[in-house]
């Protein structure tokens, strides 16, 4: 029973910080209030701070806090889809002595967290289920009622060096990602009367360190651990003339370019088109961004031609788009 | 009216503004001399230029230099070029402004009619990209890092928030103190750009690792002349399938489709010296007989039991391991007691074992009894990315009473601590009694069977080859056990 509240929460936890709407008391089950951990596991690399990533440990508070350590740090992040990333996370003791030549873990797509992104990785991996077709392949979380709850769920393996540090590795492999975050620690906007639960428009992992592959709930509340909402966005689409006006019997060709979270380029990303208003059909309808991150299309109008033609351009898959505006003129 | 010249007098004010060259003189305004033509003005980040046609010169009145007149409400400032120029950059300005520009041609004390534009300098539009390469972390006693970053503007900053712990010399980290030292890789605004969003990477600053003190106590090089078995005044060879005494243990409890013979246990005779185990498909020319029927393969096992038995230390052996599907080589140790003490609870620890269809991938395990009674193990595996059957590689294990680690060439594939077990004794340790355990070493190369997995029916011979295993005590702990 208290496994499910538990689990409820996580997950309602997770949906509602992506939303932006924070939940501070929890409607049942009584709360206890965590206890220093045992065993401390940070993440390093990229390290969480301020400017790249959302705390949500306010959230937790006294609230779904009590399911881990009492050092839990809850974090949202973002990460490009469909790039390969290695995280990095160092293990210690209470007293802050790494935890060195040590086997641990990385859960990925924790379950019952909803997480919907589909990986391959280089570690080793400790996974109970069998609905995926090797072991370096991790499937997605589902959510809620759905009879494969926490199917995905899959522990990561690596041995801390040294230092006490493990690194492990993932590839994601989902085609579309989020939206563009406004900022890095800034949380996710999504279009009133689009739940989050929307494939196309959440695309987090939930993700934890542990020394156990599988942690009970009494092995998670000795963990101070740091607690990461990763979440996967496309590229930022930005039109190069926003606006502008256009001899009609003309074509004109728009540019829009395509930038990942650190601004460079995107190479390589299918975008699709969309044209409303004024002028003739586009002659495409998709295109791959060049290695200068940039697509383009031409737009004509025959003479005579008054008013305003709307191009709009799509990460492919995503829900929404960048705007182009022409207006053609005599 | 043609000489009636209207006049004006233009005071040029003195202003001084971030160095531009002020006017001080007054000319007068001449309507014959030409126009400054195609006059433009281009905002940047405050700053504005100034491009034009140059002005032509008349019989009467040859163009000198131009006049340059910025204004903004009742800020003014005056340029004065030479003639060769064409543009002119006025700097210091504050962005989001509109200015007007008013240029003229000079000819010697006139001036001619004005040409005015106006533009507004604003700040970098363009994004700033930042990488920061995460530095290693690095030991108290070790020489600067360097750090790798680069910025779409070419202009990069570190810094350390943890002054403390490190400090930047150079665009290097220079390790000061014990703890977790953080860098901080900013981009500044400039050339065009905006400023980045900053970039921070941790590293750990520790203390270099203790040397440990290893004593050899024991060895066998296996330098023995070529076809020669194993000094017996180590090694005993197991054979058969397992099924007779005093094994009585048919498929060696994991349904192996081998059957041991002494004779597949031998030095190679080579320089190097090593111990070869071969295992090769039985043909018609033998007829031993397994627990399934006919054996498939023979192969080779040997053991230090009863001859010599290890406690605690760091044990370790240098192996070529046997190519092929279905392969199964092991250098492992099983408690002495096993007699009197039937495995699990004797202990066994597994500090390599191969599948032959993994080739690059090493296992470490430990198995005991658990405190339901029943069997447990413990154990990792490591992908070391290279051929493990194609040379020779190192496999050792660090033994403490509650600690026990696995190595490969130096690296740590599995470590476990008896906490984990959560036993209050485990067999690798003090016993209740507080006496100290000792176990014995094992190679073998079985085939097939649980852990094996299927052979591939086209292998028909394959060998484990050790160059050597060697003992030692860590820091005065470990000895050996002669019988």
């Amino acid at each position: 029973m208290k496994t499910n509240t538990r689990r409820t929460l996580v997950g309602a936890a997770t949906a509602v910080a992506l939303l932006g709407a924070i939940s501070i008391q929890p409607a049942y089950a009584a709360y206890t209030a965590p206890v220093a951990g045992t065993n401390v596991m940070r993440m390093t690399s990229p390290l969480p701070g301020a400017t790249n990533s959302v705390n949500l440990t306010p959230d937790a508070k006294g609230n779904w806090d009590q399911y881990y350590g009492k050092g839990l740090n809850a974090r949202v992040m973002y990460a490009d889809v469909r790039s390969e990333i290695t995280l990095e996370f160092k293990y210690s003791n209470a007293a802050g002595a790494p935890l060195t030549s040590r086997t641990v873990y990385l859960i990925v797509n924790k379950k019952y967290s909803c997480s919907k992104t589909t990986f391959s990785t280089t570690n080793l991996t400790d996974y109970p289920g069998s609905n995926r077709p090797n072991t370096s392949s991790i499937v997605r979380d589902w959510c809620g009622d759905q009879p494969q709850m926490g199917a995905g769920e899959t522990a990561l393996k690596a041995t801390t060096d040294a230092f006490g540090k493990a690194r492990f590795n993932l590839k994601n492999y989902n085609i579309t990602g989020e939206m563009f975050p406004s900022a890095l620690n800034k949380l996710n906007k999504y279009s009133k009367g689009i739940p989050c639960g929307d494939d196309t428009m959440c695309l987090q992992t939930t993700i934890a360190p542990s020394l156990y592959a599988h942690p009970t709930e009494a092995q998670e509340r000795g963990e101070d651990k740091d607690l990461i909402f990763l979440a996967f966005v496309n590229p930022k689409v930005s039109a190069t003339v926003k606006t502008q006006k256009v001899k009609a019997g003309t074509t004109k060709t728009l540019t829009f370019k395509l930038t990942k979270l650190d601004n460079s380029v995107a190479a390589g990303t299918t975008v699709t088109f969309e044209s409303f208003g004024e002028g003739n059909d586009l002659e495409e309808w998709s295109e791959v961004s060049n290695a200068k991150g940039e697509v383009t299309i031409k737009v004509t109008a025959p003479k005579g031609t008054l008013g305003l033609q709307v191009v709009r351009a799509k990460v492919y898959g995503a829900p929404m788009g960048t705007d182009s505006k022409v207006y053609w003129v005599k | 009216m043609r000489n009636i010249l209207r006049l004006v007098t233009v005071a040029a004010l003195c202003v001084g503004f971030l160095g531009i060259t002020s006017a001080t003189n007054a000319a007068t305004v001449n309507a014959s001399i030409s126009k400054v033509k195609s006059v433009s003005a281009i905002g940047a980040d405050k700053k504005v230029t100034i491009k034009w046609v140059k002005s032509s010169s008349s019989a009467k009145f040859k163009v000198s230099g131009y006049q340059i007149t910025a204004t903004k409400g009742s800020w003014k400032s005056v340029k004065k070029v030479s003639a060769t120029l064409s543009t002119h950059t006025f700097t210091g300005l504050t962005n989001n402004a509109t200015y007007k520009f008013v240029i003229a041609a000079l000819s010697g004390k006139y001036i001619s009619v004005g040409t005015s534009v106006t533009a507004t300098p604003k700040a970098s539009t363009k994004p700033n990209s930042l990488s920061f390469g995460q530095p290693a972390d690095m030991y108290l006693s070790d020489e600067d890092q360097v750090l790798y970053g680069s910025a779409a503007n070419s202009t990069i900053v570190f810094t350390s928030l943890t002054p403390v712990q490190c400090s930047i010399i150079d665009n290097k980290v220079h390790p000061l103190a014990l703890g977790d030292c953080v860098i901080r890789a900013s981009s500044p605004a400039g050339g065009g750009y905006l400023a980045a969003t900053p970039i921070d990477r941790l590293l750990t600053i520790a203390n270099p690792i203790d040397p440990i003190t290893r004593t050899l106590l024991w060895a066998d090089e296996f330098s023995g002349a070529a076809g020669t078995q194993p000094d017996s005044s180590k090694w005993t060879a197991d054979t058969t399938d397992g099924c007779g005494a005093p094994y009585n243990n048919c498929g060696w409890g994991n349904s192996e489709r081998q059957y041991y013979l002494a004779s597949k246990n031998s030095h190679d005779g080579s320089v190097q010296g090593n111990l070869n185990i071969s295992a090769t498909r039985q043909t018609g020319s033998t007829n031993y007989n397994c627990y399934f029927g006919r054996c498939e393969w023979l192969s080779g096992k040997i053991t230090t039991y009863n001859k010599v038995g290890f406690t605690y230390g760091y044990l370790e052996s240098r192996i070529k391991l046997s190519p092929g599907t279905g392969a199964w080589p092991a250098f492992w140790m099983l408690g002495n007691n096993i007699a009197t003490v039937p495995w699990p609870a004797c202990g066994e620890l597994d500090i390599m074992e191969f599948k032959g269809h993994s080739p690059q991938i090493t296992y470490g395990t430990v198995h005991y009894r658990n405190s339901g009674g029943s069997h447990s193990y413990m154990g990792s595996t490591k992908n070391v990315g290279v051929d493990l059957t194609e040379d020779y590689h190192r496999y050792g294990m660090m033994w403490k009473p509650d600690e026990i680690s696995f190595y490969i060439d130096d690296a740590p594939v599995y470590s476990v601590q008896k906490s984990e077990t959560g036993l209050a004794y485990w067999p690798f340790g003090k016993n209740a009694q507080g006496a100290d355990p000792s176990f014995y070493i094992i190679f073998n190369l079985a085939m097939g069977g649980h852990f094996g997995g299927s052979i591939d029916p086209e292998l028909n011979s394959t060998s484990l080859n050790v160059d050597w295993v060697r003992y030692y005590s860590v820091d005065g702990v470990g000895k050996v056990n002669p019988r």
